[in-house]
């Protein structure tokens, strides 16, 4: 069993890389969303203001 | 997804992949035993790639038989890409399974073969997504040839290589620990398709609220 240890690092080393991307993107996509949603907010109360 | 859902599903990931190393044993009956562990993340993989062209399927017909919905071909190319992911990390981990136990990593075997088609199929289905201009009429050729592979993905995965003579072992009984690890694992891929795929969604709505945003602009 003691040799399957360094395999056990690597394994578990790719899947922190995995899951460090996977949550770097969430995070990248929901900054981009709070973004639109506040222009488009932004966009609409110029349009009543006009109105 | 909630965030402790996630890092539960982390956590899980972790565990799941201690336990395929320190917990199973070597399985009996192959030239390098303990190198057989593999299966643990080659199963799930396959089941994960499944699931996967299931619900790229059925959001494909769902685009089809109600509305024409832009976001249901959004959804069944997003979970078409991942499905086509896990198909190649299913292969990638059969190959290492295949050089370690049978000499080489690609024998043409049935189920080889079969996935090597898979492959074709979706590679086929971004390429004909790519050579359509028309939105509408791309949306619905890509989900009528997605419900097709959605179809092929278990017969060629499972399917039509259970009936052919194979490499792959047919008599194997797993022990309950091999059980455990898979099934275990398989939910922990499923989990990580489904964040990616609400991943997927987001950034599509998001990108559509953007063209939106640009339309009311100019």
């Amino acid at each position: 069993m003691g040799e399957m240890f360094p395999l056990l690092a690597v394994a578990l080393l790719i899947w922190a890389g995995i899951f460090g991307f996977i949550f770097v993107v969430d995070r990248k996509v929901k900054a981009l969303e709070e973004r639109v949603n506040r222009e488009l907010a932004l966009t609409r109360k110029g349009e009543e203001a006009i109105r | 997804m909630a965030t402790i859902a996630k890092i539960v599903l982390g956590i899980l990931t972790g565990v799941f992949t201690a336990l395929a190393f320190l917990y199973l044993k070597p399985a009996e009956g192959f030239p390098r035993p303990e190198l057989a562990r593999i299966v643990a993340l080659h199963l799930p993989n396959a089941m994960a790639a499944i699931v996967a062209a299931f619900v790229a399927a059925i959001f494909g017909w769902k685009y089809l038989a109600r509305g024409r919905n832009p976001l249901d071909d959004a959804k069944s190319k997003i979970a078409a890409v991942l499905a086509a992911i896990f198909c190649g990390l299913t292969t990638v981990t059969g190959m290492v399974f295949a050089q370690y136990q049978w000499g080489a990593p690609w024998n043409w075997d049935p189920k080889q073969t079969c996935i090597f088609l898979l492959l074709l199929i979706y590679a086929a289905y971004f390429v004909l997504r790519a050579g359509i201009e028309d939105p509408e009429k791309k949306g619905a050729t890509a989900a009528a040839y997605i419900v097709f592979a959605g179809v092929m993905t278990p017969l060629l995965g499972y399917v039509i290589p259970k009936y052919l003579p194979s490499l792959h072992p047919t008599n194997t009984k797993f022990d309950a620990a091999y059980h455990t690890v898979i099934w275990g694992m398989s939910a922990c891929l499923i989990g990580i398709f489904a964040w990616l795929q609400n991943i997927g969604i987001r950034y599509e709505q998001v990108k559509g609220m953007a063209q939106q945003l640009e339309e009311e602009m100019a």
